[in-house]
């Protein structure tokens, strides 16, 4: 927890700060009164760890195929793209079971390494 | 008390209740790991106690001091020497005579040329044994760096392991975790957070997933304690007891169920895993970190009974290039098997090192000597089959005749050349593509040209780069011929302290 002095319109307020992962609270206290924030979810942070749902290409390259639409249901492992690099035809898997919700690239389109390709959710 | 109660209240650890806590966060304890590792076992050191008296220690003894050390048989009879921290003892907390006792029987296992297994439960350094404890752990790290490529060590992480801790078991060779209890960091979140402010959960921070496929800390993953302790032993039936040892023959195996089959179009992806599991015995492949640097397969097998390590390209991953992690991965186990007397299966499909400013930024350069490093050290029979492309410098760095392959096998889908036509096309053809009237045409024609000539192993056999050009349904046969006139193969390094691997 942190503490703050924030002055808005000349008016002073001690404000204590506590980020817990997802749930982050703000405590405003203003003389007597306590306003209590419940501010929207924070994103988990992945810090080294794979992220699940969001599929990116593993090498630069150019989409050769789109072999799912968005709003389709797909199984884990399923090919999603036809991605070409190193004069190869990689395929890229569906990381798990979920529907697609949104497509980044179209087929022909050239893209850099971890640059999204699209969302599972 | 008498030796009998002694004995009893010794085996009870921390006592029923934290006994019961630790099964209650599904864990085992100590003494039911070491009974599952082995088939019989005998402790040592078990009336060993701190000497600590500082901050009412005194007050504060285990007997065994929340270590179990000792040796005993394995399945196949042979001995392993093996201690197992108690977490339920003072938290399995590292202090002066736990680390004595684990260095004993370090000691021991060197004396005898046995593998050393550790069973790692604690909760760290034993802060109120201040630098006793960084003495212990100082021991252990010099015994475990001393012991390297005498005996196989390997390290099970079935708890925390936080802090000084962690470098023991990554001094050793390989590093088993179990899924949701094991945690490996140098320094945890809090820490983490009060200095960078980054803020992440133990679990994102250093679980048994995020080692065995982000940091490549760990080779393996279990599920929960039982499925570890089988994956040592599934583990140690590949190994020698010692480096001056060769591996256990099985007398009894069955010929692989699968046959190879391969995609016509170069282009075409494969699952390389399908090709060594129609080379080796059948279901003999063990894979190590088969979540880390996916574009290369590192394992062991077995070909008519007799241990091989396997290093593979996997084209499905990353067009099988190698790039920083894939060379980490595969020096290291080259140096694993070479150190105990394993022979080298090297199956090579890699259009070449992975471009990018990341890699080279990366230290790409370095990173991939350590291959070719590890391979030309390596003493051990290697041999190398050529599946498919074999381009540039990657050719040499997956163990060409050059860097001393014993036997270097291709097969007629192989492309021995110095890069893909297309790259070379668009080099050596530069001018006369300019001038044509139809480029694209012209630069076309030439790649099939080129493709004709060069794309194939001929030119490489012709040379006697290759040994032999054998069809994919020969190769186990072949191979397993090469392993027999072989199998008294010498080679010496010359004389020296040690190499100075580019690390």
């Amino acid at each position: 927890m942190r503490k703050f002095r924030v002055k808005v319109d000349g008016k002073e307020y001690i404000v204590e700060v506590a980020e817990e992962g997802a749930q982050s609270v703000t405590k405003v206290t203003e003389g007597e009164t306590e306003v209590r924030e419940e501010q929207k979810q924070a994103p988990a942070t992945h810090i080294g760890a794979p992220s699940e749902g969001n599929v990116t290409a593993p090498i630069a390259g150019k989409i050769l195929k789109i072999l799912t639409r968005e709003g389709e249901r797909v199984e884990e492992g399923k090919v999603l793209f036809v991605l070409e690099a190193m004069k190869m035809e990689n395929e890229i898997y569906a990381p798990k079971t979920g529907t697609v919700k949104k497509i980044y690239v179209k087929e022909g389109e050239n893209v850099e390494e971890s640059q999204p390709l699209c969302d599972i959710v | 008390m008498d030796l009998r109660e002694m004995r009893e209240k010794a085996r009870e650890g921390g006592g029923e209740e934290r006994i019961e806590k630790q099964h209650s966060s599904g864990k085992l304890t100590a003494r039911e790991r070491i009974n599952l590792l082995f088939e019989d076992f005998e402790e040592t050191d078990m009336f060993v106690t701190s000497r600590c008296t500082d901050f009412g220690m005194e007050k504060n003894r285990f007997p065994g001091d929340g270590v179990v050390t000792g040796y005993g048989r394995l399945e196949e009879g042979r001995v392993a020497c093996a201690y197992a921290q108690d977490f339920t003892a003072m938290g399995g907390s590292l202090g002066e005579a736990h680390a004595r006792k684990i260095c004993k029987i370090m000691d021991t296992a060197m004396k005898i040329g046995c593998p050393i297994i550790g069973l790692n439960d604690s909760g760290g350094a034993r802060i109120q044994e201040g630098v006793d404890a960084l003495s212990g752990y100082g021991h252990i790290f010099f015994r475990n760096t001393r012991a390297s490529g005498v005996v196989p060590q390997i390290t099970a992480i079935m708890g925390p392991c936080a802090g000084g801790a962690v470098y023991s078991p990554a001094i050793t060779d390989f590093i088993i975790m179990v899924d949701k209890t094991a945690h490996m960091f140098i320094t945890g979140p809090q820490v983490i957070e009060s200095v960078t402010g980054e803020k992440v959960t133990q679990d994102a921070l250093g679980n048994a997933m995020v080692h065995n496929s982000v940091s490549g800390n760990a080779h393996f993953i279990a599920k929960d304690d039982r499925e570890c302790i089988e994956i040592i032993r599934n583990l140690l039936s590949y190994l020698p007891s010692n480096n001056m040892e060769l591996p256990p023959l099985l007398d009894e195996y069955s010929e692989p169920s699968k046959t190879i089959s391969m995609p016509s179009d170069p282009a075409k992806a494969y699952d390389v895993i399908d090709v060594i599991s129609s080379i080796v015995d059948h279901g003999s492949f063990m894979e190590v970190q088969r979540y880390f640097a996916k574009n290369i397969v590192v394992g062991f097998g077995r070909i008519a009974g007799q241990t091989i390590g396997i290093i593979a390209n996997q084209p499905k991953v990353l067009a099988g290039c190698l790039d920083i992690d894939a060379s980490d991965k595969a020096a290291r186990f080259i140096r694993f098997c070479d150190s105990f007397n394993i022979p080298l299966l090297n199956l090579v499909d890699v259009p070449g090192y992975l471009p990018g400013v990341k890699q080279e930024h990366g230290g790409i350069i370095r990173h991939g000597a350590k291959l070719l490093f590890a391979y030309s050290e390596a003493s051990v029979p290697k041999m190398t089959v050529i599946m498919r492309k074999a381009y540039g410098g990657a050719y040499i760095g997956m163990c060409n005749k050059e860097l001393g392959a014993d036997a270097v096998l291709a097969w007629p889908t192989a492309e021995i050349a110095v890069m893909g036509p297309e790259g070379a096309v668009n080099i050596v053809f530069r001018k006369e593509i300019e001038n044509a009237e139809d480029k694209e045409k012209r630069r076309n024609e030439l790649i099939s040209e080129y493709r004709e000539k060069f794309a194939n192993p001929y030119v490489a056999a012709g040379r006697g780069y290759i040994d032999e050009v054998v069809e994919p349904g020969e190769t186990r046969e072949r191979l397993k011929s090469y392993l027999t006139i072989l199998e008294n193969k010498r080679d010496s390094l010359p004389k020296k302290k040690h190499g100075n691997i580019p690390l």
